[in-house]
């Protein structure tokens, strides 16, 4: 109880402390190694790296007028971020270089300064308006989202969600569960491996490239941003391909591209062996091309 | 002695209520463990500055008459609870219809079922795609007048963004509503048109979000 009387009063000396002066700030302490790191910035660089230690380790280099530095909490988790002046439209930003256990669940959310996170294996959760985020390692599970800022994956996930509305997209690695989500941003995914995944945009272009496992699901939908999937040329899986008002360029099999029935688009289909893997695209009026993959 | 021990012990430490003994095994450790340092000199940090605070503080001038006041005009008028989720209740609303509406849709979309005899049998084929599109419309509303109240507390810059992806996705929503009204049995157009209502609502979502944050 002691303790915690000690935390409150030490976040309430931290708030209204140094954190006005552009020296760094150094804070520490010791956490369990699975425990919840929650980061908040308004500008500037989050970045967060995993390391093989029981404490979480911050050097903040917070400018004069960005606002005041807070960090606190216990052993099964900390919190740290700036809170903002009042009253101010434009903040200077703020540098976090942030470590932390590999197992630590992290939080982080921006509104423009970018996210770097790396050395992570358990999850990490990351939002930012229209900050650049940025994964690379082995997290597990891994959430990211953006209104306008781009995001850059390179990670061996089990579970990952990406989502943006206008910025870019990329994911590369090996996931079992993939999401990609634009609205009028591009987004592809180019996977050693990859067991389920969903790709949509309205009006983005989507490129996928994976090898196809037995038994995958994968599903490209765009309104009218075109898709490109390049697979390798001895892939095997049942294709379902339907531009509704656009075009379907084969340039990968010998199957033929068909007109639709009602509408003025075109559709492949194809089978594929008995434990195969199922890829549906669809576009209302883009034009889903398909094409070996140049590189493994 | 490891970092777990120590932090039990710290406060004690600082208190200087251990024994001489106890006492030589932390400052052994210490001096071996610059995390564990950090954490001494912070929280010797927050008990100097504590110990600065004064005892009490007097508000700057007597309030009790003030709630006193409120306190006999509140007993004056009918009982009203005191209801802070009322402020939360169009996002719970908002909340609850999307998740209506997407276990509707689902429902409606995993049916095979033949179509239920209507009065308006001109209708019959739409009846199944466009009760859809409409609860999917109306949970859209609802997002948006939540979005509009707290639209000042985004920035312009963000705002812009919305605004163009949103009419993005509403144009895309006009195109493929137009083609299943011309082809209502597509199940192509069907998943592009729930596709783009469900963007829509993300994004509507994720911008809500924004303006509480």
């Amino acid at each position: 109880m002691r303790r915690q009387m000690y935390i409150l009063a030490f976040l309430a000396v931290a708030a209204t402390g140094t954190a006005a002066a552009q020296a760094p700030i150094h804070r520490g302490r010791l956490i369990a190694p699975d425990a919840a790191v929650r980061i908040f910035n308004i500008a500037g660089t989050v970045r967060v790296t995993g390391w093989d230690r029981d404490s979480v380790d911050v050097t903040a280099v917070v400018p004069k007028g960005a606002g005041e530095f807070m960090f606190g909490g216990g052993s099964g988790g900390v919190k740290m971020g700036i809170n903002p002046p009042v009253g101010e439209a434009v903040y200077p930003g703020s540098l976090f270089e942030v470590r932390v256990p590999t197992r630590a669940r992290v939080w982080i959310k921006t509104e423009s300064a970018e996210i770097l996170v790396s050395g992570l294996t358990s999850s990490a959760d990351l939002s930012s308006v229209s900050g650049r985020i940025v994964v690379t390692g082995d997290v597990a599970q891994l959430s990211a989202e953006s209104m306008d800022g781009g995001i850059d994956v390179y990670v061996n996930a089990s579970l990952v969600r990406l989502k943006s509305a206008g910025g870019t997209i990329v994911l590369r690695g090996n996931v079992t569960d993939a999401s990609l989500s634009t609205v009028s941003g591009a987004a592809t995914a180019q996977l050693a491996g990859l067991d389920r995944g969903r790709m949509e945009t309205v009006g983005g272009h989507l490129t996928f490239e994976a090898g196809l496992r037995p038994g995958g699901n994968y599903t490209l939908e765009s309104h009218s941003g075109d898709i490109s999937i390049r697979l390798p040329s001895n892939f095997d899986g049942a294709l379902d391909l339907t531009a509704l008002e656009g075009r379907v360029v084969n340039r990968l099999t010998k199957s033929p591209v068909n007109p639709t029935n009602q509408r003025r688009g075109e559709f492949l289909a194809t089978s594929g062996g008995k434990a195969t893997a199922e890829l549906v695209g669809r576009t209302f009026k883009g034009t889903i091309t398909l094409e070996v993959q140049t590189k493994p | 002695m490891t970092c777990a021990e120590f932090d039990q012990l710290l406060d004690r430490y600082l208190d200087e209520s251990l024994d001489a003994t106890r006492r030589a095994e932390l400052d052994s450790h210490l001096r071996g463990c610059e995390s564990c340092r950090i954490l001494t000199a912070q929280m010797r940090e927050v008990l100097a500055s504590a110990a600065t605070l004064p005892r009490s503080i007097r508000p700057p001038r007597d309030l009790w008459p003030d709630i006193a006041e409120r306190l006999a005009s509140r007993a004056t008028q009918p009982p009203v609870r005191s209801i802070p989720w009322r402020r939360w209740a169009p996002l719970v609303a908002a909340a609850v219809l999307l998740i209506a509406v997407t276990a509707i849709v689902t429902v409606r979309l995993s049916r095979r079922e033949p179509p239920v005899a209507v009065t308006a049998p001109r209708e019959q084929p739409h009846i199944e795609g466009f009760a859809a599109d409409r609860e999917y419309v109306l949970a859209a509303e609802d997002l948006e007048r939540v979005l509009t109240e707290g639209r000042g507390r985004l920035a312009p810059a963000t705002v812009a963004v919305l605004e163009r992806n949103l009419a993005l996705i509403d144009a895309a929503i006009v195109e493929a509503r137009a083609a299943l009204e011309a082809d209502p049995a597509n199940a192509d157009l069907r998943a592009l048109l729930w596709g783009a209502h469900r963007q829509k609502l993300d994004l509507l979502d994720r911008a809500t979000r924004l303006t509480r944050s």
